[in-house]
C-alpha cells in the first residue's frame, strides 16, 4: 500500500512541506494543492484513493470539497487534518463520511500509523467497488437476454420479413457472443412453433426461419466444442512437456508466423522482444498444443482489439523463478469514450461469454463467444500458470498513452 | 521567571529524527514559514484596516495551525488568543496585538539564523 496516491488540500505552505515529506519518506506519492478548488481539479483529473484535506481554505472550503469529492467517488477515502479542536466542527466533519480526523499539531508518527491504516482501508474499498460493479454487471447481462427474448417473441408478426430476419440474425450472433446463445436456439425453436401452420399433419415452415435455425446450430455446435475442450481441460491431466525457454520463444514465433495472417486486416505489427542467451538453460513444464492456444489467442485478440498501424508488443522474460509472456497493445476507444479495460472488467474478462464488444470479427476468422479467454485461463491454471489483465501507461513516445497488458506466467524449473 | 521557549524542542526533534538527527529539514520548515507569516502579518494588518472579519479570522486560523505545527509555543498561543478575541466580537488592541506577533515573529527568525 506504500505506493498509494495521496491528494494533499493544505493552504498553509508550511504544513503543505511537512506532509509533502513525511508522506513521501514513507513512500507514498503525494500530489498537493493550496486550495480546495485546485485540489477539486486534480480529483477530477485522477481518483485518488486517499485524500487529507485542511477544513480552512481560500476559494473553496474543506467541507465543500469532501462533498463534491464524495460526489465523484464516494469510495474515497478523506482524512481531515485542522486545528479546529471544537467538538462541534469535528461532529459537522465527520457527517459527511470522513474516514478519519487529524488534530493540528499532529504527532508524526501516529500521523504515519494513520495514513497506513487509510490506505489499507482505501484498497479494501476498491476491491468492494470492483465486485459491486461487477455484480451489476452480470445482473445486466442477464437482463440484457431476457430483454432481447421478449422483444423478438413479441416481434414475430413483423410484415417486412427480409428486414426481421436480418436483424434477427445480427442480434443472434451478438447474442451468442454475450453468452446467450443457447436460450436464443431455444427462443428461435419457440419461434418456429408460432411461425408454422399446420396443413394436414404436415408444417409449413419458412425456408428463411429454417435457415437461420441451421446457421445457429452450427454456431452452437462450435460453442459447444470449445466447452467440452474446456471440460476436458480441467477434469484431465494435460501432457506436460520439459522443454526449454528457448523452445518456448520458438513456440511463440511460430504463432506469431500465422498470425502474420491477419496483420494487414488492421494494418498492424508484432513487436517480439529478443530472445536471450539464458533462455536455453532455463527449462519450464508445458503442453505445446495448449500453450500455442493460449499464445495465439492473446496474440490474436491484441490485433482485434487494437488501433489500426499500432504496434502489438510481446515480451518474454524470466523473472524469480518463473516465465513472464505478456502481450501489450494499443487499445480501440469504446463507445463510451473509455480506453483500455475498466477495473471491474480485469476479472469477470476471464469468465464464459463475457465480452467486451458486442462486433464480431469475422475478418479475423474466430468465434468470439467470449469463451476464448476462459480455455487461455483453464489451459494456464493447468501450468500453475496465473493470468491478467492491466492498463498501462506508456511514456515511451512523449505523451503517456494508455495500454493494454494481457500477461502470464508459469514456473521455471 | 524563566522565558518560555521559542519552540517546542520535542517537536524540533521529531522533525529532526525525519531527517536523521540534521537541521536540514527544520531549517526547510521554519524557512518556509517565517516567509508565509510575514504575508500573514500583512494580511492581518490590511483585513484589520478594511474590517473584513470573515478574512481575518480564516488568517488568524490558519496562523496559528501553522505555528502549533511548528511547536511555535508563544507564536500559538498569541495566534490563539487574539482568534477568540475575533470570534468572540471582542475588540483587539490593533497596534499591541500585532506588534507582540511582530516582536515573537523576530525570534522566531532568531531561532532559525541561529540553526544555519
Amino acid at each position: 500500500m506504500a505506493d498509494t496516491e495521496i491528494l494533499v488540500a493544505e493552504d498553509d505552505p508550511t504544513i503543505r512541506m511537512l506532509l509533502t515529506e513525511v508522506l513521501t519518506s514513507a513512500g507514498y506519492k503525494v500530489t498537493s494543492c493550496e486550495n480546495g478548488l485546485e485540489a477539486l481539479q486534480k480529483f477530477k483529473e485522477k481518483l485518488f484513493p486517499v485524500a487529507i484535506i485542511d477544513i480552512e481554505m481560500p476559494m473553496m472550503s474543506g467541507g465543500e470539497l469532501i462533498e463534491n469529492i464524495f460526489l465523484i467517488a464516494e469510495e474515497t477515502i478523506v482524512i481531515v487534518a485542522s486545528a479546529h479542536s471544537d467538538l462541534s466542527t469535528v461532529i459537522d466533519v465527520m457527517k459527511k463520511g470522513v474516514y478519519d480526523y487529524i488534530v493540528k499539531p499532529m504527532n508524526i508518527q501516529e500521523f504515519i500509523i494513520k495514513i497506513k491504516r487509510a490506505c489499507e482501508a482505501a484498497g479494501l474499498r476498491k476491491l468492494k467497488t470492483i465486485r459491486d460493479k461487477e455484480k451489476v454487471l452480470r445482473l445486466e447481462n442477464l437482463i440484457s437476454w431476457y430483454k432481447y427474448k421478449e422483444k423478438s417473441i413479441g416481434s414475430i408478426d413483423t410484415k417486412d420479413k427480409s428486414k426481421f430476419h436480418k436483424s434477427l440474425f445480427d442480434s443472434l450472433k451478438t447474442n451468442f457472443s454475450q453468452g446467450a446463445g443457447f436460450g436464443t436456439l431455444v427462443t428461435l425453436a419457440e419461434m418456429i412453433s408460432y411461425a408454422t401452420k399446420n396443413d394436414s399433419n404436415q408444417y409449413l415452415i419458412d425456408a428463411e426461419i429454417i435457415d437461420l435455425f441451421l446457421t445457429n446450430i452450427k454456431v452452437t455446435e462450435k460453442a459447444l466444442g470449445i466447452f467440452a475442450e474446456i471440460d476436458w481441460i480441467i477434469s484431465n491431466p494435460l501432457k506436460m512437456e520439459r522443454k526449454s525457454l528457448l523452445d518456448f520463444y520458438d513456440l511463440v514465433c511460430e504463432v506469431e508466423l500465422e498470425a502474420q495472417k491477419y496483420i494487414t486486416i488492421k494494418n498492424q505489427r508484432i513487436v517480439q522482444s529478443d530472445s536471450k542467451p539464458s533462455f536455453k538453460n532455463l527449462y519450464l513444464e508445458y503442453n505445446s498444443d495448449y500453450m500455442k492456444k493460449v499464445v495465439k489467442e492473446l496474440m490474436m485478440n491484441a490485433m482485434k482489439f487494437s488501433e489500426s498501424n499500432s504496434s502489438i508488443v510481446c515480451i518474454l522474460e524470466s523473472k524469480d523463478g518463473r516465465m513472464y509472456f505478456s502481450v501489450i497493445n494499443k487499445p480501440l476507444t469504446d463507445v463510451k469514450g473509455n480506453v483500455g479495460i475498466l477495473e471491474e472488467y480485469q476479472n469477470i474478462i476471464f469468465e464464459p461469454f463475457f465480452r467486451l464488444w458486442n462486433y464480431m470479427f469475422d475478418e479475423f476468422e474466430t468465434l468470439d463467444y467470449g469463451l476464448g479467454l476462459t480455455l487461455a485461463e483453464k489451459i494456464l491454471l493447468k501450468h500453475e500458470g496465473r493470468v491478467n489483465v492491466t492498463n498501462l501507461l506508456d511514456h515511451s513516445d512523449g505523451q503517456p498513452e494508455t495500454k493494454v497488458e494481457f500477461a502470464f506466467s508459469i514456473p521455471t524449473q | 521567571m524563566t522565558e518560555r521557549p521559542v519552540i517546542d524542542e520535542k517537536k524540533a526533534d521529531e522533525y529532526r529524527a525525519l531527517r536523521k538527527g540534521s537541521n536540514e529539514l527544520l531549517i526547510l520548515l521554519l524557512s518556509k514559514y517565517v516567509n508565509s507569516a510575514d504575508e500573514y502579518m500583512i494580511q492581518l494588518k490590511k483585513f484589520y484596516k478594511e474590517n473584513q472579519a470573515e478574512n481575518l479570522l480564516k488568517t488568524i486560523h490558519t496562523f496559528k495551525g501553522s505555528s502549533l505545527t511548528m511547536g511555535l509555543v508563544q507564536m500559538s498561543d498569541l495566534c490563539l488568543s487574539l482568534e477568540n478575541k475575533l470570534k468572540n466580537k471582542e475588540d483587539i488592541d490593533e497596534v499591541l496585538e500585532f506588534e507582540t506577533l511582530s516582536q515573537h515573529l523576530i525570534k522566531v527568525k532568531n531561532y532559525l539564523s541561529n540553526l544555519k
